[in-house]
């Protein structure tokens, strides 16, 4: 019992010695495999963190270069044996792919809006320099057509006139370029006109032209309100510049008029060339005002012409349309003026025909001197003569006036008796050629 | 609308003219009289209209350029264009004044010196 008793507890203590044994290996086993994985995680740790610097240092070092060139590189750098073909090592990739597609997504958009903040400083600085630039050409311009224009009353002569014509042609063809790139960069037109009839709008449109002679002038006694004068000027040389450059030299341009309920449209025919459907397209996109011009991007010889009546005509709400084969096969512009830009000249504009002068020379009639009724100047000097005769007639003692009365008869006399004052010219805002040739478009 | 004032020089004077710049005919001055003849006003422009306009009477050049308050010279350039095509004439002086008033005229002038 007793034998038993001590096999059966051997048996027991062998069996949890072989058990403990077992575990025993069991667990160094287990211990040792994870030393060794340990090792293995420290080692790619290490090599991770080594990728990772490597990727800092060398691969954004390989993009920030390539940002200098215009193809987009990729983050290149080492990577430690061990990590090659690791998801980790996968993932930088990705990130450094990511990375320089952001940076030229970033550089490229700073690019442009660089581009613009520059671009719209230089336009900004262009248009003022071109401003007063060209501000200061209109003011010397207007002294100098002043200047001109006194000196053609006080010298005489063909000579002198010939001279001074020419210069003035000259000048005003200056003022006319000058005035243009005022309007484009922003300007006013810095000359101001009394109200005036369309006959001398059209007249001061057309000496700011080279081909002057070429225009049949247009005449018409409504008239425009003196803050539009500038403005049609502008655009109607604009226009019969247009018209006669792009036209034989032996034809010439015709401007007529229509007048409407809502205004008067000026119609300026050329028998030139037809624009084509191209560069048709192009004016009436810039009349349109959909398409500008941009002063930084100006050829050496821009066409500043239409840009020029686009934004007057928008400023001061006319309509300035191109048509092309009109009756002569040549293109056709008009320009509306809407009724409140117009104003009705007074009759005053013009002399009477002849003053009745001989008949009642009581000079100091208080309608004509005092109360500014509209005694135009160039009369005031005849005025001023009668006047200064009068008060001598009067003042001087021996003077006989049965002799001045005589003087004055004979002088009467000699000149005849003057005709009734009669309208001959009554019918100015018919064009001569319109007589003949309707308007037919 | 009340009487609008005129800027004299806003059509330059080679407008006026035409590019003209010396009178078609010699011998014209400021003083030489000019008179309207009747003729249809067909085909003349705006200057030469302006100037018939206040040609009823005899005028002397200088009088039209002063009433329309052009340069002599274009006064000159105009009035011989419508010499050429007929709208003016030159009229005879009307019958001399007897030389005793002229005698008279200049009697009385001196008086006034």
């Amino acid at each position: 019992m007793r034998h038993e008793t001590a096999v059966v507890a051997s048996v027991g203590l062998a069996a949890v010695l072989v058990v403990a044994l077992g575990l025993a290996a069991y667990f160094a086993w287990l211990s040792a495999k994870h030393r060794a994985q340990a090792v293995h995680w420290q080692e790619t740790a290490v090599a991770q963190d080594l990728a990772l610097v490597a990727l800092l240092s060398q691969g954004l070092e390989t993009v920030a270069a390539s940002l200098q060139s215009t193809e987009p590189a990729s983050a290149v750098f080492e990577v430690p044996d061990c990590l090659a073909g690791s998801d980790f090592v996968e993932n930088l990739r990705i990130l450094g792919e990511e990375y320089v597609a952001d940076l030229h997504r970033v550089q490229g958009a700073t690019a442009v809006s660089t581009r613009q903040q520059v671009e719209a400083e230089a336009r900004e600085s262009a248009k003022a320099a071109v401003k007063a630039f060209a501000t200061a050409m209109v003011s010397t311009g207007i002294n100098v057509s002043s200047e001109v224009a006194q000196a053609l009353r006080r010298h005489h002569g063909s000579a002198v006139f010939a001279t001074l014509t020419k210069i003035d042609h000259g000048v005003q063809q200056m003022l006319h370029q000058a005035q243009s790139y005022v309007v484009l960069a922003g300007g006013l037109l810095g000359q101001r006109w009394p109200a005036s009839t369309l006959t001398d709008v059209v007249g001061a449109a057309q000496g700011a032209i080279p081909d002057y002679a070429r225009v049949h002038p247009y005449a018409s006694d409504r008239a425009v309100i003196a803050r539009m004068v500038g403005p049609v000027k502008l655009i109607l040389s604009h226009l019969l510049d247009n018209a006669a450059r792009y036209s034989p030299p032996q034809t010439h341009v015709e401007v007529s008029a229509q007048h409407g309920h809502h205004g008067i449209t000026l119609l300026i025919d050329d028998a030139g060339k037809r624009m084509s459907e191209e560069e048709l397209k192009r004016a009436r996109r810039i009349l349109d005002g959909r398409q500008g011009v941009d002063i930084l991007t100006m050829e050496a010889h821009p066409r500043v012409g239409f840009p020029v009546i686009a934004l007057l005509a928008r400023r001061y709400g006319m309509k300035v349309v191109l048509t092309d084969s009109n009756r002569y096969g040549g293109m056709c512009a008009s320009v509306f003026l809407p009724e409140d830009l117009l104003t009705t000249a007074a009759a005053e504009l013009e002399p009477a025909p002849r003053p009745a002068r001989v008949a009642a020379p009581a000079p100091s009639s208080p309608a004509l001197t005092e109360n500014g009724l509209p005694t135009r100047t160039s009369r005031q000097p005849v005025h001023a003569q009668q006047q200064a005769s009068a008060g001598r007639r009067t003042s001087t003692e021996p003077a006989r006036p049965a002799v001045i009365g005589a003087w004055q008869q004979a002088n009467r006399q000699a000149r005849g008796t003057a005709a009734p004052p009669q309208d001959r010219a009554g019918d100015t805002d018919v064009h001569p050629d319109q007589e003949e040739r309707p308007l037919d478009s | 609308m009340s009487a609008l004032r005129r800027d004299p020089d806003m059509v330059r004077a080679y407008v006026r003219t035409r590019g003209h710049s010396s009178p078609s005919r010699d011998g014209l001055t400021l003083t030489t009289l000019v008179r309207a003849a009747d003729r249809p006003l067909h085909g003349l422009d705006v200057e030469a209209r302006r100037v018939l306009r206040i040609c009823n009477g005899p005028i002397v050049i200088a009088e039209i350029a002063s009433l329309l308050d052009l340069p002599p010279t274009v006064a000159l350039i105009v009035v011989s264009g419508l010499l050429d095509t007929g709208h003016l004439n030159t009229p005879a002086p009307a019958e001399q004044p007897d030389i005793s008033v002229i005698e008279e005229v200049l009697n009385g002038l001196r008086a006034l010196v």
